[in-house]
């Protein structure tokens, strides 16, 4: 199956599930205009035609899926990696603030993306200073402080 | 209003304002210069950073990331062959043939002076236009409101490279998103999934940095671009160039008027305006045969209409509302985040502030004239920085800076599913720039959709008689929506931008 195929499904799926799902919004039927429901459900209604229209332009193209070169194919498990390390340091920083997860992060970040070691030992350091000096310090904005801390 | 509205901004500019402006100058020179980083993105993943200025300080910082770096693509186009930002893409074709030359400091003297003259021609054009524009705007009814919206939805998601039915599912989605949260009219709760933090609805800075910021470094990071190798060229005798511009008059003020005007309209940018003022320029040379081997009028009118298309977006975003461009659409971010609305009402309220933008962009111009004209080289020094170190910088910077909005760890989850979604939308061809125009323009487009079905109180075509037949801005505006919507069924292909994407994917390879 092509892409336009796929995604025209993807978008006619979500149109039927928001229509769906606005249908326990609180209605007052006193008036059109006071319904909170009416104009996500004609958004949804839209974007259920424009994913048919899309899978049929994809049925229309007869575009034959490709299967990715290697070389893509390692730079896609390269982003799922930082996608996975950038979650585990949402959480780091949730939990033990700034400091400690910027270090760990600027430190292994750059070796999983091809910086040799001294490189990404070098730089963690001063790049999280960089950091946290230009957010708490020069421009006044908060930064996590770690919910165990607190 | 009258000619206050020149001047009365003056006064907002105190030390910390012009500090943050030149601030906001290098970062969007240090962001144009660096090929993967681009105007959209500097801008996105710094508005956090302005959460505790002053509303004048943060956009003044906000605009010198934009117009800088708007023009710095230049450079890296110049010395390296590879543009900075999408919209150097025909600077490229003339300014590195002129640096193979032994002529580097000649191309950039060139690219900074005509950027900067197209930057302060749209200057112009916006503070001439801007007030004008909004004072019709201000007699809008809701139904003309709800069309300008849906106008600036449709003709994004015309304009950007692609399909065009992809624009528009980008664009619905967007407005889809932004009816999470409180019904406005009854409190009612939508697509909240009982969750407090929805409450509010879906934080758009956290949208944009994930969209913006997180996705395109990890497109980058899929494409595994590492810094330069290659030597520089020496930048040598760049103010020489300055005695070209008698020649080069013509070319620039034609490029600049193309510039504003399509950086007026959506989604447009400064990439289309630097392709379409290029092609003009090859039509009307005298010696059409030397443009693409180092001609100074190539790189004259490529860069002049790239940096005019910063007034011409801001035109449109100041006076309805409506953003010229994926920057401008992040820019509403950032008015909304400081408590302002753009938008004619912006000509009433907030008079200084509208005043202090279009002085504080004259300035930033000739900031970035300066600083390109002493400091391009150093600027270009940035090409050996080591991609993994930076791209892990900014992808710290857009946690901490999602996070900083609000103090909630949500936001920053809501950041980085929609940094997936951003790649995953980039990998099927799907623009982004609709989706956040979507969101940003969905309560504005809701509020005056059900504000109409309300007046109408169910005689809706009687209603619209009345309105078409009363105002001809209706029926110009009903043309242009229908025409955007119907026009892709009349044309096999939209040229310039297929144009476009084709030289940046070929450019792409190339790296």
């Amino acid at each position: 199956m092509n892409k336009d195929r796929v995604n025209g499904l993807v978008v006619f799926g979500i149109g039927v599930l928001a229509y769906w799902g606005s249908q326990g919004f609180n209605r007052r039927e006193a008036a059109l205009s006071e319904n909170p429901a009416l104009y996500p459900q004609l958004l949804a209604l839209v974007l259920c035609v424009f994913g048919v229209a899309l899978a049929i332009q994809g049925l229309i193209r007869k575009e034959s899926s490709k299967q990715a070169p290697r070389g893509e194919r390692t730079g896609v498990q390269r982003s799922l990696y930082v996608v996975l390390t950038l979650v585990g340091y949402a959480v780091g920083i949730y939990l033990f603030g700034f400091i400690l997860p910027s270090l760990l992060f600027m430190f292994g970040v750059p070796i999983l993306l091809g910086a040799s070691r001294k490189t990404a030992f070098l730089v963690s350091v001063p790049l999280t200073i960089a950091l946290y000096v230009t957010f708490f310090l020069l421009f006044k904005v908060p930064v996590p402080q770690g919910a165990i801390f607190r | 209003m009258g000619f206050d509205l020149y001047l009365v901004g003056i006064k907002l500019f105190d030390g910390s304002v012009i500090l943050f402006m030149v601030l906001g100058v290098v970062l969007g020179l240090i962001v144009g210069a660096l090929p993967g980083l681009t105007a959209t993105m500097g801008v996105s993943i710094l508005v956090p950073l302005t959460y505790s200025l002053s509303p004048t300080a943060a956009l003044m910082m906000l605009l010198g990331i934009y117009c800088a770096a708007n023009y710095a693509g230049s450079i890296s186009a110049t010395l390296v062959n590879i543009p900075g930002t999408p919209s150097a893409v025909m600077t490229t074709l003339d300014a590195y043939p002129m640096a193979q030359k032994g002529q580097a400091g000649r191309a950039i003297g060139l690219a900074t002076l005509s950027s900067a003259l197209g930057g302060l021609f749209s200057v112009f054009t916006l503070a001439l236009f801007s007030p004008l524009i909004a004072s019709v705007a201000l007699k809008f009814t809701s139904l003309e409101m709800f069309l300008v919206a849906l106008w600036g939805i449709s003709i994004m998601a015309y304009v950007s490279p692609g399909s065009t039915l992809k624009g528009l599912i980008s664009g619905f989605l967007g407005l889809l998103i932004a009816t999470v949260g409180f019904d406005p009219l009854t409190a009612a709760p939508r697509y909240t999934f009982g969750s407090v933090y929805l409450s509010s609805g879906v934080q758009f800075i956290a949208v944009m940095i994930g969209l913006f910021g997180v996705s395109e470094i990890l497109l980058n990071i899929e494409k595994n671009h590492k810094g330069t190798k290659q030597e520089l060229f020496k930048v040598e005798k760049s103010f020489e160039s300055l005695k070209e511009v008698k020649g080069l008059w013509g070319t620039i003020l034609r490029s600049s008027v193309v510039g504003v005007i399509i950086g007026a309209i959506p989604g447009a940018g400064g990439t289309i305006a630097s392709i379409v003022a290029y092609a003009q320029q090859k039509r009307l040379s005298k010696h059409p045969e030397e443009l693409g081997k180092g001609a100074p009028d190539g790189i004259a009118a490529a860069e002049s209409a790239n940096n005019a298309c910063t007034g011409g977006a801001m035109t449109t975003l100041l006076s309805l509302g409506i953003p010229g461009d994926a920057v401008t659409a992040i820019l509403i971010g950032a008015f909304v985040l400081h408590g302002l609305q753009p938008g004619p009402f912006l000509f009433e309220k907030h008079f200084d502030l509208v005043s202090a933008i279009f002085i504080g962009m004259a300035f930033i111009n000739i900031l970035f004239f300066l600083f390109g004209m002493f400091g391009a080289k150093y600027f270009a020094r940035l090409l050996f920085l080591p991609r993994a170190v930076l791209n892990t910088g900014i992808l710290s910077l857009c946690v901490i800076g999602t996070y900083a909005v609000q103090s909630s760890m949500f936001d920053v989850g809501v950041m980085l599913l929609f940094g997936v979604i951003g790649y995953l939308m980039s990998k099927q061809e799907i623009p982004r720039a609709p989706l956040v125009l979507g969101l940003i323009l969905g309560p504005l487009m809701e509020e005056n959709f059900r504000r109409w079905i309300g007046l109408a109180h169910g005689k809706y075509l009687t209603v619209l008689r009345d309105t078409y037949t009363k105002n001809p801005i209706s029926i110009v505006l009903t043309i242009l929506v229908v025409s955007t919507f119907l026009l892709p069924l009349f044309q096999k292909q939209k040229k310039v931008t297929e144009d476009a994407s084709k030289y940046i994917a070929k450019e792409t390879r190339k790296e």
